[in-house]
């Protein structure tokens, strides 16, 4: 059993709790939490709850902020956000989506994230509440850290920029709901006259941390988006990534998913741009 | 010293249980409560048979640790109706046999009261997605899609 359970009240209050005791385990939704404190691998930990925090609202004004304990399922129905409603909305099931949350999809890591790949192609920032105060990074940057969080800071909020251009989310699972990615694919791609003036794309599931792919998306830039630039970004993105083999897929599987779902992500981005 | 007082609304009466930290609401519904209804399959979010409503949110009672729902409204299978009294979900699974060995029952009528409070009228794809997170291992779903059709228009 665990030893304790501090279930905060308000977001002042959840920042203190996790800068007093950066050993407790944080708590969202529980949906990744809980599975491990009903099998005991939790026994003895102290356990700071979010769920009555107050960190789920989600205010929208030409950039969209989310609130991290944010339900995926109110994720999945934001208006003015296809890219990441869509991936919200392939998570899980719906009685999960109503519990598991939008921060802790970010910091749960490998097989699951899934919404990280379209973050990082909508170029999204996050806040993270310390000891000493706020901070707000980039995800990318943030991800490119040894660890997404210091040790004793809690996220508070994602923030995502108003999304110029058009965008796509594919992903690759064994069944269509409830399985595990085997890759995710977020693309956004952006054109002024004919030819891309920004492009995006991240790749999630495929190893340990989701990614950009800057050669891809060079590969993209000032091109008119035809089958040749296309090609190359795919040549791109097949050469940054390093499947792993797992349970859930083969590297070898992997490698041709990306390939695959690169593919289809820029050809409906561009199509649509 | 570390059990908590925990209040909630349970099937519209408020109820009080005393709880261990991280104590799920499934299991404080069966073991505390006398709700057997609710069933614990895979205790890790994945089979959905342990589904409630909580503020009429379809939620895995297996996830949520009761102290979370302090203060909020939690409805099971035994709320959504009786064998005096089944809802039009429940008459049309029974009638229709969408139940075998019954497991997943609950869960299943939990998810599509849910559907049909939101969606008078879905589509079978519809009703599809919504079940995707419900494993059924013996009738197979489409019995259960059609009892929900079969419901959706006893209801309209």
């Amino acid at each position: 059993m665990v030893s304790e359970y501090a279930l905060a009240e308000t977001p002042e209050e959840a920042g203190r709790l996790v800068a007093a005791d950066p050993d407790a385990i944080v708590m969202a939704g529980g949906t990744t939490v809980m599975p491990r404190a009903m099998l005991g691998e939790l026994s003895g930990r102290r356990v700071i709850g979010l769920a009555r925090a107050g960190l789920d609202t989600v205010s929208q004004n030409g950039a969209t902020t989310i609130g991290a304990t944010t339900p995926l399922h109110t994720v999945a129905g934001l208006d003015g956000a296809p890219l990441l409603a869509a991936a919200a909305q392939s998570i899980g099931s719906w009685a999960l989506r109503t519990t598991a949350t939008a921060g802790g999809n970010l910091l749960v890591g490998s097989p699951y994230g899934d919404l990280v790949p379209p973050l990082l192609a909508l170029d999204a920032e996050i806040t993270v509440a310390g000891a000493d105060g706020t901070r707000r990074l980039t995800l990318a940057d943030a991800l490119a850290a040894d660890s997404l969080l210091e040790p004793g800071e809690l996220l508070t909020e994602i923030v995502v920029p108003a999304a110029e251009g058009a965008t796509d989310f594919q992903r690759c699972a064994r069944r269509a709901a409830g399985a595990p990615s085997i890759v995710t694919v977020a693309a956004r791609i952006r054109r002024d006259g004919e030819a891309i003036a920004e492009a995006r794309l991240a790749i999630g599931a495929v190893g340990p941390r989701a990614m950009r792919i800057a050669e891809a998306e060079d590969a993209l830039v000032g091109s008119a988006g035809g089958e040749e630039a296309i090609a190359a970004a795919v040549a791109a993105a097949s050469s940054a990534v390093e499947p792993a083999d797992d349970s859930i897929a083969s590297a070898w599987y992997r490698a041709r998913m990306v390939d695959l779902h690169v593919r289809r992500a820029l050809q409906t981005a561009a199509g649509a741009a | 010293m570390t059990a908590r007082a925990v209040g909630f609304a349970l099937n519209g009466e408020p109820v009080a249980v005393l709880a261990e930290p991280l104590t799920t609401l499934q299991s404080v519904l069966r073991e505390q409560l006398g709700m057997t209804g609710t069933k614990a399959g895979c205790r890790q979010g994945g089979c959905g048979t342990c589904t409630v409503h909580v503020d009429g949110e379809p939620t895995l009672s297996c996830l949520v640790p009761v102290e979370n729902v302090e203060d909020r409204a939690v409805t099971t299978i035994e709320g959504l109706g009786s064998p005096e009294e089944p809802s039009a979900l429940q008459a049309a699974f029974h009638e229709g046999f969408a139940t075998q060995c019954g497991f997943c029952s609950p869960g299943m009528v939990a998810i599509a009261s849910a559907l049909l409070e939101r969606n008078p009228d879905p589509s079978a794809e519809e009703i599809g997605e919504a079940l995707a997170g419900n494993v059924c291992r013996c009738t197979g779903i489409a019995p259960i899609v059609a009892a929900i059709e079969d419901a959706a228009e006893r209801m309209r």
